[in-house]
Formats: structure tokens, C-alpha cells, sequence
């Protein structure tokens, strides 16, 4: 079946089609609003709050989308994001979904936001989820350990307290002088660095849970600038503090998120978000699996699904659907505090 | 910081705004999650950097009583613009009389600011764990 997915919870206006058989999905083709040229779709009417006008972008989007074939595609259905996320850029997206499966009269599935970075390593993997599954979703407005005993059957296990570990990143690359958004920067700048360079924090790692906390790391980088007087234009210094922050959050991440896997005997460790575009985290969690979780497999997300778009939203929608896990369209509202739980 | 946030909280009645300023880690979001725990939210309070405003319910029955009915964390950080605020909806929150409104990077948005609102400024003091606020109200 072909679902077209639209994904307008945040600052991005993105829509996709996928195909989705024999229980795997394929991207057909996905767009990104603020990574084509809008002007050309929307006439030049692009406003200074373009990162969020969504309203200007959806239908241009939607039309350069099905534009891509010289026959109008045939749609089977329609995935959109209803939540978390802000409550006026979620409606533009619910709002245009309802609109055109009406339009169309098709099937409209409500997906979670999260639950669309979960399925995003599942977008062109012909292998099928072993489960239970546990899912680490890390971006610079999440940070989330859930446990799946299947499709749709989600649990959460921990998370954030305070800031989540990509705007750990972003507000630390700032501290540091090197721009925001900042997590291509640091890991970029940590690349020369040494990640024993400086002493700081792993919060919340001896603690037994799995949630986590973000926010004293941050403040113990501000503390460790101050301290030793490091110079925002010294590269070494940046280079050196980089590393460190980076290993600091890695670990956390990664240590806790095994620990986990090893709790809940997972057969499939997850993960998804804007963060697992890190190559470091990459790296770290992949030897550790290799090592402490024999026999579990790692599912990590093209780099080009890691950050919002649609491909994935489409995707999760398409597993909702082959549970049955639906409800009618009208009472599909969006809802910015949607938790994902069974 | 709790009791801090405990102290302003028995102060609101509904449609205050909270203008917090002070660099990264001084204590803002640290002082919402009190004020949302002395409100009785019972919701995890996390930043608001990424999206912007969030927004928490306070419930009827909910202890203690409180005349307002939400509680939004809004954060101007990453905002290039004060339109974006707006177009996000924050104009109709913005004195509410059942919504208080308490917003971060405050002085990034000072056109947003109205004239009645509550000021608070939070510095890092000289150990680490020290934090100086400071509490302007022109009411």
C-alpha cells in the first residue's frame, strides 16, 4: 500500500511517500520544506518565520511531491504527526491530513512524533523487528529509552529531566564559540580533541534508573570555561572541550541504554533521532553491542532520516496500520503532550 | 530554587508574566520546574528550548487551588525573530487570566514584554552551586 506521511510538529513542513509490503516500507520519495527551494513553490510568499510556516509551505509541498510522477500516484493512505510537539504547527499538518483523505476518501492513521523517529531505521530494511525491542530516540528536543513488546505496544522506561542531549550539545557549541546549532560543530571540533582533556560529569549514570539529565553537564562546561579561562577563540581549547563533552554525553547515552537492553533481554536495540547522526555515538554504541549484547541486533537510522521529515512518520503509519491500531478521523486532534505509551 | 519558586507561586493569581533573563545554566528552566511542582503539575518539566512553548494544564481539583487553569514555559533562545513567538500562538497567553506565562531569554523579546510583568533575573554565583536572583515587580 502507498501512504503519503506529513509531519509538521515542529519547525519543519515535510511530506513523503512511501510503499510499504510484505510487512517492510520503501521511501518513494520524501521532501523537507527548508531543504528545497521554497521559493519556487510557494510563488516567493516566504515570511521572515518561514521555519515555521507551515501553512504557506504544506500545500505547495504536498502538490511538488505527487508532482514527481507524470500520473497522479494512487494513495491507499494518509500517516500524520499529531503529537508532541507545538500545538499551532501540529494543527497545519492534522488539519491538511484530514482535509485530504477526505478529499481523497482514504484511511487517515494518527502517528507520535517519536514513534516516527522509532520506525525510522526500518525504512528500506527488508529485515523485520525482532522483539522485545528496546528504543533510544536522542534529538535536540528528546531523549527517550522505550521498551516494545511488538508493534505499537510501547512502554517508556526513562528520559530527560531537564534538557535533552542534542540541545546539550547545541547550548554547549554555543558556550564554546562555535555556532548553533551546534552538534556538527562539537562533534566536528572533537575530531582533534582529547576526551580526557577536561573532568566532567556523567549525570545521573550511577543512579538505577534510566532516566536521564542534561542540564548540570551544561553548567559544569560554562563552569570549566570560566575556571580555566579558556579563550572561545583558542581551537585547542574548543577542540580539547569538545571531546570531552561529546565522551561525557556518549557515555551516558550509551551506558544507560545497555544497561537497559540488558534489563529488559531485548533481542533489537533501536535508535532514532537527530543525535544518532553523531558519529561518535554511532561508533560507541555499536562496539558495545558487539561486545555486551551478543546476538542483538543494532538498528540505526540512515543519516538522512535521522533529522524531522516525513519518510519515517509514513513508515510508522504504515505498521499502524497493519495492527489495526486506528482511530476515526475525526477524533484525530492535534496534541502537543501526547506521551507515547501502549 | 524550590523554595524560591514556591514563594512566587503562592504570589500568582493568573495572568502574570514571568520574564526570566540569565545566561546559560543560571537556573530559568531549574526555577520552572519548582514553580510547575509548587502549582502541583505533576508533568516532567523539560526545556523548552527546542519547541518553543509548552504548555501544562493545572486541573480543577488539583492541590493546591490555584484561578488559573495553565501554566506555559515559552523559551525566546533560539528565536531570530519576535514574530515567531506570536505565530505561534503566545499572544493569546500573554496576560490570560487563566494561563501565567513564564518566558526565558525574556530580554531577547523585550517587545513582547509587558509592562506589568514580573522580572526575574538569575546569576551564577561565586560557588558553583550559588545563584543570585533578583526580583523586579511593577505591579
Amino acid at each position: 500500500m502507498r501512504i503519503l506521511g506529513i509531519e509538521t510538529s515542529c519547525d519543519e513542513t515535510a511530506v513523503a511517500l512511501v510503499e510499504g509490503k510484505n510487512g517492510s516500507v520503501r521511501e518513494l520519495e520524501g521532501l523537507v520544506a527548508s531543504q528545497i527551494d521554497i521559493h519556487a513553490v510557494t510563488g516567493g510568499v516566504v515570511p521572515e518565520v518561514a521555519a515555521r510556516e507551515h501553512v504557506s509551505a504544506i500545500i505547495p509541498l504536498v502538490s511538488t511531491l505527487l508532482g514527481k510522477w507524470s500520473k497522479r500516484p494512487k494513495i491507499d493512505a494518509i500517516a500524520v504527526t499529531s503529537g508532541p510537539g507545538l500545538f499551532s504547527s501540529l494543527m497545519v499538518g492534522v488539519e491538511t491530513a484530514k482535509a485530504l483523505a477526505f478529499a481523497w476518501d482514504v484511511p487517515l492513521v494518527r502517528v507520535n512524533h517519536i514513534e516516527g523517529h522509532l520506525y525510522s531505521s526500518s525504512i528500506n530494511e527488508t529485515k523485520p523487528i525482532r522483539f522485545p525491542a528496546l528504543a533510544l530516540i536522542v534529538s535536540g528536543g528528546h531523549t527517550e529509552l522505550i521498551l516494545m513488546k511488538g508493534h505499537g505496544s510501547y512502554r517508556l522506561i526513562g528520559r530527560t529531566k531537564d534538557d535533552a542531549a542534542g540541545e546539550c550539545f547545541d547550548k554547549t557549541a554555543q558556550m564554546m564559540g562555535l555556532g548553533y546549532p551546534g552538534g556538527p560543530a562539537v562533534s566536528k571540533a572533537a575530531l582533534a580533541g582529547d576526551t580526557h582533556a577536561y573532568a566532567l560529569p556523567r549525570p545521573m549514570l550511577n543512579e538505577k534508573n534510566f532516566d536521564f539529565s542534561f542540564s548540570g553537564l551544561k553548567t559544569a562546561v560554562l563552569y570549566t570555561i570560566r575556571n580555566k579561562h579558556l579563550a572561545v577563540e583558542d581551537p585547542k581549547g574548543a577542540s580539547d572541550l569538545s571531546a570531552s563533552t561529546q565522551a561525557a554525553i556518549v557515555e551516558v547515552l550509551v551506558e544507560k541504554t545497555i544497561r537497559a537492553a540488558k534489563k529488559f533481554k531485548v533481542k533489537t536495540l533501536i535508535v532514532g533521532g537527530g543525535v544518532i547522526a553523531n558519529d561518535a555515538l554511532r561508533a560507541a554504541l555499536s562496539a558495545r553491542v558487539k561486545k555486551d549484547l551478543p546476538g542483538v541486533a543494532l538498528r540505526l537510522p540512515q543519516k538522512k532520516y535521522t533529522t524531522d521529515n516525513a519518510v519515517m512518520i509514513a513508515a510508522a503509519g504504515y505498521y499502524r496500520f497493519l495492527s489495526h491500531n486506528i482511530i476515526s478521523p475525526s477524533k484525530i486532534k492535534a496534541d502537543p503532550n501526547w506521551e507515547l505509551v501502549d | 530554587m524550590n523554595s524560591f519558586a514556591l514563594a512566587v507561586a503562592r504570589t500568582l493569581h493568573g495572568g502574570e508574566t514571568l520574564a526570566l533573563t540569565g545566561e546559560l545554566g543560571a537556573g530559568k528552566t531549574a526555577f520552572v520546574k519548582g514553580l510547575a511542582k509548587a502549582l502541583g503539575i505533576k508533568q516532567v518539566v523539560q526545556s523548552p528550548t527546542f519547541l518553543l512553548m509548552k504548555c501544562y494544564p493545572i486541573g480543577k481539583n488539583q492541590e493546591p487551588r490555584t484561578n488559573f487553569q495553565a501554566l506555559c514555559h515559552v523559551d525566546a533562545y533560539r528565536i531570530k525573530n519576535e514574530r515567531e513567538l506570536l505565530a505561534i500562538g503566545l499572544g493569546e497567553k500573554i496576560g490570560d487570566p487563566g494561563t501565567v506565562t513564564a518566558i526565558e531569554w525574556a530580554d531577547l523579546v523585550p517587545e513582547l514584554i509587558p509592562k506589568n510583568a514580573i522580572k526575574i533575573k538569575f546569576e551564577h554565583g561565586a560557588k558553583e552551586n550559588e545563584r543570585t536572583v533578583t526580583v523586579t515587580n511593577n505591579h
